[in-house]
């Protein structure tokens, strides 16, 4: 939404997944990001600058870091009180796109926001996952204005939300199955307490923490809507009471685990079809490949555990690895996390189906293919999934790599490669352009083959590209 | 509830949060105890734990710790 009213002449674009809280918003100005806060949220507002519980929490790296711009930068500014111009993240991913380990830790740093925030008078006005991003590979607050003073005894007004946000969709990844991830497209506030609740294995009623948090509160919310009850004061939640329910919420999280093997690609990094001379050969052809492409920001789809995504990283370059298996993403973020790597972003990814824009108007969040700033594409023993396995045409590929990035390096594996043979083994051959040529021919719709490197060892070719 | 409270805490929600806290703050009462007697045994200074913290009362009706 482009609003034509403002005080200088970069036009003015409101976020369109900004526009929910009343205290504030954020836009662009010229291509820049800022935070409007309004003037109904000044007491709070000041009442957090002087409590210095937004600095800590920046100093912690618990909340984005922002600068304080002049107001005269606002965009609606009959309403402003302050601006403030967030430092930007990399890239902006959704909840539905994380590995559950990614969602149980902004689930965690949720809490330690709202029991830090309690000690300092303080509370969450909301707790949803979208106010988490994946900032220098931790999770990070980005909403500065999800703070509100805390009244005596007043009870959490986003328990429901951090329920439905954090505790459900992580139930049910670990203790359902762990594509219900999912779920969260379909559900843009977090997924209903009671389909949730249903879903569940009868054996999780035996967990206090999600017999509490789930089960009951589903049940409570059930009667509350069946009874007619409107929202009316509730007090009685004081210090010890706040902080054993926070203590209570935080084990249930805590208590909720998945281990990241059984599924298809869980461990393809161990059982790949190269020899180890072929393994080191790709590797040096792709890292010699991404030396000529230069740039900063690469995709890698069909990434795994990040095998290449840490060759593109070690030069440089800000990499965003998806990959369809939640387990080897899951893989890839936790061995991020035990090596401190802040350039790879791993996410969960289906490219066949990717995610789309939604919310209100399709464009609260956006879609996939709008999201890329790649500089390279690298879809490296991703081909023949897409064409084979889900028949996608070559020349659709190209199209799909052309508006995703400028560059794009490429693994061709030919019909006799024993990859291809096991996709083709239980069914017709129907794939007559699946040929060297053909995806050369296909490809050069869209790009401008530069060079194509056989791998020794097995008849794959690497090939580099330049969008015509 | 704040005037800029703008997501739906869920009546049903908000009254269920106050059952459920009041039936886990004594076992969370008692818990924190037992840790810090066994810390006392141990020798230990007694260290609270960040919710414990959190815990330090504004509007607490429960007894106050005996020294």
């Amino acid at each position: 939404m482009t609003t034509p009213h403002s005080r200088d002449a970069a036009p003015v674009t409101r976020d369109p997944g900004s526009f929910r809280d009343p205290s504030g918003f954020v836009f662009r100005r010229g291509g820049v990001l800022y935070r409007q806060v309004n003037r109904v949220f000044a007491d709070d507002w000041h009442a957090a600058a002087d409590a210095g519980i937004l600095r800590r929490w920046q100093e912690s790296g618990w909340l984005i870091g922002h600068e304080v711009a002049d107001t005269s930068l606002a965009a609606d500014p009959d309403r402003a009180l302050a601006i403030l111009r967030p430092d930007p993240v990399a890239f902006v991913s959704y909840p539905y796109e994380w590995t559950f380990g990614q969602l149980k830790d902004a689930a965690l740093l949720t809490l330690d926001l709202q029991e830090d925030a309690a000690r300092a008078g303080f509370t969450l006005r909301d707790a949803s996952a979208y106010n988490i991003q994946f900032h220098r590979g931790r999770p990070i607050l980005i909403d500065s204005l999800s703070i509100e003073r805390l009244e005596p005894a007043e009870p959490w007004a986003a328990y429901r939300q951090f329920c439905q946000h954090f505790v459900a969709p992580l139930a049910l990844m670990a203790r359902r199955d762990i594509r219900c991830g999912l779920m969260l497209r379909d559900y843009v506030d977090g997924i209903p307490l009671d389909l949730a609740s249903t879903l569940l294995p009868a054996s999780t009623r035996l967990s206090v923490g999600l017999a509490s948090h789930l089960h009951l509160h589903a049940r409570a919310q059930r009667r509350s809507a069946s009874a007619g009850l409107s929202a009316r004061p509730v007090r009685g939640i004081g210090g010890t009471r706040r902080a054993a329910l926070l203590a209570s919420l935080r084990a249930t999280v805590q208590g909720l685990r998945w281990s990241p093997a059984g599924t298809e690609w869980a461990d393809y990094d161990q059982h790949t079809s190269y020899s180890d001379e072929g393994t080191r050969a790709k590797e040096s052809i792709v890292e010699a490949m991404l030396r000529e492409v230069g740039g900063s920001v690469a995709w890698d789809l069909g990434a795994n555990v990040g095998r290449f995504s840490q060759i593109a990283a070690r030069l440089g370059r800000r990499v965003v690895a998806w990959d369809v298996d939640p387990a080897a993403s899951e893989r890839h973020y936790q061995r991020l996390k035990t090596s401190g790597e802040t350039l790879v972003l791993p996410l969960v990814q289906d490219i066949v189906n990717p995610s789309p824009g939604l919310g209100w108007a399709g464009a609260e969040r956006a879609a996939f293919v709008d999201r890329s700033d790649a500089d390279v594409v690298l879809a490296l023993g991703l081909l023949h999934h897409l064409a084979i396995s889900n028949n996608v045409p070559l020349e659709w590929i190209a199209s799909l790599f052309a508006r995703l990035a400028p560059s794009a390096i490429v693994e061709f594996v030919p019909k006799d490669d024993p990859m291809v043979r096991r996709l083709l083994g239980s069914r017709r051959d129907v794939f007559l352009d699946y040929t060297q040529d053909g995806f050369e021919r296909a490809f050069g719709t869209r790009f401008r083959v530069l060079a194509g490197v056989p791998i020794p060892d097995s008849g794959r070719i690497v090939y580099r590209m330049e969008r015509t | 509830m704040h005037l800029l409270a703008y997501i739906d805490p869920g009546a049903g929600s908000l009254f269920f949060q106050a059952v459920i806290a009041t039936a886990l703050v004594v076992p969370f009462y008692l818990r924190s105890q037992i840790r810090k007697g066994i810390n006392r045994l141990r020798g230990r200074p007694s260290i609270a734990t960040s919710t414990e913290i959190a815990a330090l009362p504004r509007d607490d009706d429960l007894p106050p710790e005996q020294p």
